[in-house]
């Protein structure tokens, strides 16, 4: 059932087993999961069904370290939560994601890959991928392209599935089910404001609700689950002070702290030895009805022996200078009325609104796409530049974010696109830090919720990997005669480069450990001194991983539900 | 480095390196090289040319390398990676050309690498650029 919070009556007390603060991927996976073994449960979703500028605003604070998005850009608060603007990504952990890395502080996992094997199946199939091999780099041999043959112990190459666009916001694509459920009470329109215990913050009795109309309501439950979202999670924690001042489950002050994102930026250029040099394994492309996309990446064994954190090199061609006959293509002149059509678009309703939509149409654009055709992925650092650009700007702003369609209607017109270079962007799964965290700001939100204060730290390991990697890139290049690198990124530095952007990745700030000492979980999400909190999505994770964090989060929002079902409840 | 050279001018310094050393896959581009060496360092430094963008590098490569200040010096190392040696400067223009190519891949793949300007060289062909520099460029200070 999907209800409106707002039709309650003042003060109502509502009562179930289990209370999910959070409609997004984990949360709606919780709650399908507890659904399917007729555990009642009642999701509290803050925003609606679609984008709501006034919702929207209750995210918003502050950044106060490296450059970050708004944090009210970087996150979507309606049904689906953030995978309303997801990308499609997705990618497992590797087992060595989840190891204590020599050299690289505060990683681990208290628990392994194989431990979410049999949830990581189940989540390929929540997001919509085709059955098969879920691993993804056993299936080299089926896909048209070749990888690039560099050194195995310099680089190896990855490959990330894209999940369908139909898949990619969980709340369209079980909206229908979650209206249909008996077990599953959805409430939109629910803000949880506090979450209240007993005098000795062990047992959470009643999380404190509000909606922006002015209602109020509590809801009772046996168990209660934080899904919502690794900057929000910490957040309702902290704010949470009505019998420990630090907030709940912050005894050690660890709530916040160790915010991961997946840094990235473009690291250096490849001049090829020939124009021709194919590319095409790493530009998204189809494999058998499964669109997937290839990246570069340090070799596990080489990050141990040298304490390096992962580093992934994308490789994006760049065509030579032939627009001239792609701008005269009737594919272009389609292309130029999709960016008219978002750059009319009114900020913030409207575009928000239409969000999805402009970004289906960006990537409709890949349907067109023949093998090796540069794809115009809406990267969510442009995208969300894009969201609060002032009207002026955006249309400035839209070939950024589709300008490499030129050189696919290019391919189209006059056959194989000739390289003049290729970019490389460097994502980093960075070293766990205590520094970078998110505490409470002084401001006050609309429902009277102190807002957020981001402050994002990197580490000099993380930049001293990034050169390494780019090191060697250049020597694995050079080696099998495939071109020259230039650095775009000084490892000696002290600055990191200007487009340094995150991946709307929020992680770590209430990761999961075996010692309260360390982190805000146990290894079955539940929060140290409390028993029956829970946390499910990616702020437990430890790490940043070299996957996405979309899968990785469902497969935890799935173990815990079997977690809940077999032993809490 | 880049203070008297544009990026563009280091572009294509690296464009002639790779030309140099890989005129068998370049075909077009390799009558821009001219060669007519009457000693060994004029010989090796002659595969580059008066390229700017070459000397800028080697400038750069001789700034960090103070020790390699010396053409005499520079063409040993450089011929000491070839495996005719010394003699291997008498070779035929392609075989030079193909046998620098071939030391410089063996550089990359054991990682005997330098970064000048942001640009990733094999050692063998810093050294080479640094010759240009000693033998067409102006003084270093």
């Amino acid at each position: 059932v999907i209800g409106d919070a707002r039709t309650l009556p003042q003060d109502a007390e509502l009562e179930t087993v289990v209370c999910i603060v959070g409609g997004g991927a984990a949360g709606i996976v919780l709650a399908r999961e507890l659904a399917a073994g007729r555990v009642p449960c009642v999701l509290l979703e803050a925003g609606g069904l679609g984008y709501d500028p006034r919702d929207q605003a209750l995210y918003r604070g502050e950044n106060v370290g490296l450059p970050y998005f708004p944090l009210d850009v970087a996150r979507l608060r309606y049904l689906g939560g953030s995978t309303n603007h997801y990308g499609g990504v997705t990618r497992p952990f590797d087992p060595e994601d989840f190891e204590v890395r020599p050299g690289v502080p505060h990683t681990g996992w208290p628990i392994t890959r194989a431990d979410l094997e049999p949830y990581y199946r189940r989540a390929w199939e929540i997001l919509g991928l085709p059955a098969g091999e879920h691993g993804l780099d056993a299936a080299f041999e089926d896909d048209p392209f070749e990888p690039l043959d560099v050194p195995a112990d310099r680089l190896v190459t990855r490959v990330a599935a894209i999940v369908p666009k139909d898949h990619r916001s969980l709340g369209a694509a079980y909206e229908d089910e979650l209206r249909r459920s008996t077990d599953i009470t959805v409430l939109l329109h629910a803000n949880v404001t506090e979450i209240e215990t007993d005098g000795e913050a062990r047992r959470v009795t009643r999380v404190r609700v509000a909606t922006l109309e002015g209602g109020r309501f509590g809801v009772r439950a046996k168990v209660f689950v934080l899904a919502a979202g690794g900057l929000e999670n910490p957040r309702l924690l902290l704010a949470s002070r009505g019998t420990r001042p630090a907030g709940l489950g912050n005894d050690y002050g660890l709530v916040g702290r160790y915010f991961l994102e997946h840094p990235r930026f473009d690291a250096a250029i490849v001049l090829p030895s020939a124009p021709d040099l194919d590319v095409g394994f790493y530009d998204l492309h189809d494999a058998h009805g499964l669109k997937r996309e290839g990246y570069l990446a340090l070799p596990p064994a080489l990050e141990r022996e040298e304490g390096l954190v992962d580093v992934q090199l994308k490789l994006r061609a760049v065509p030579v200078k032939a627009y001239a006959d792609a701008e005269r293509s009737a594919a272009y002149e389609s292309l130029k009325s999709i960016a008219r059509h978002a750059a009319d678009a009114e900020l913030p309703d409207r575009f928000g609104a239409e969000l999805a939509n402009v970004l289906d149409d960006v990537m409709s654009w890949q349907s067109f796409s023949l093998p090796g055709v540069l794809a115009p992925v809406p990267f969510p650092e442009v995208v969300g530049r894009l969201m609060r650009a002032a009207p002026a700007e955006k249309q400035a702003l839209i070939p950024e974010v589709l300008g490499d369609v030129a050189g696919m209607a290019y391919k189209a017109v006059a056959g194989r696109v000739p390289l003049d270079a290729v970019v490389v962007t460097a994502r980093i799964d960075p070293q766990p830090n205590p520094n970078s965290r998110v505490t409470l700001a002084d401001e006050r939100d609309e429902l009277g919720m102190p807002r957020l204060r981001l402050d994002w730290q990197l580490t000099e390991l993380d930049r001293e990997s990034v050169g390494r990697a780019l090191d060697l890139l250049a020597s694995a290049f050079g080696a099998r005669g495939l071109g020259r690198v230039r650095r775009l990124f000084d490892p000696r530095g002290s600055d990191w480069p200007g487009d340094l952007a995150g991946g709307w990745h929020h992680m770590g700030t209430t990761r999961m450990s075996t010692d309260p000492s360390r982190g805000v979980v146990d290894p079955d999400c539940r929060v140290f001194g409390t028993s029956n909190l829970y946390v499910a999505g990616s702020s437990v994770f430890p790490t940043a991983g070299s996957g996405t964090p979309t899968y990785t989060l469902v497969a935890l929002a799935l173990r815990l539900g079997a977690h809940l079902r077999e032993t809490a409840l | 480095v880049s203070g008297r050279f544009t990026r563009r001018e280091l572009f294509g310094g690296v464009v002639a390196l790779a030309v140099a050393i890989a005129g068998a896959r370049l075909e077009p581009w390799r009558a821009l090289v001219a060669v007519e060496a009457p000693g060994d360092p004029d010989r090796l430094a002659a595969l580059l040319g008066p390229d700017p963008g070459a000397i800028a590098l080697g400038r750069s490569y001789l700034r960090a390398v103070p020790v390699e200040r010396d053409a005499a010096r520079l063409t040993e190392r450089i011929t000491a990676a070839l495996p005719g040696g010394s003699a291997a400067v008498h070779d035929a223009d392609d075989v030079l050309r193909a046998e620098l190519g071939r030391a410089a891949r063996r550089d990359f793949d054991e990682q005997r690498i330098v970064c000048l300007d942001g640009w990733y060289l094999a050692v063998v062909e810093a050294r080479l650029c640094g010759l240009a520099a000693l033998l067409h460029g102006p003084p270093i200070a």
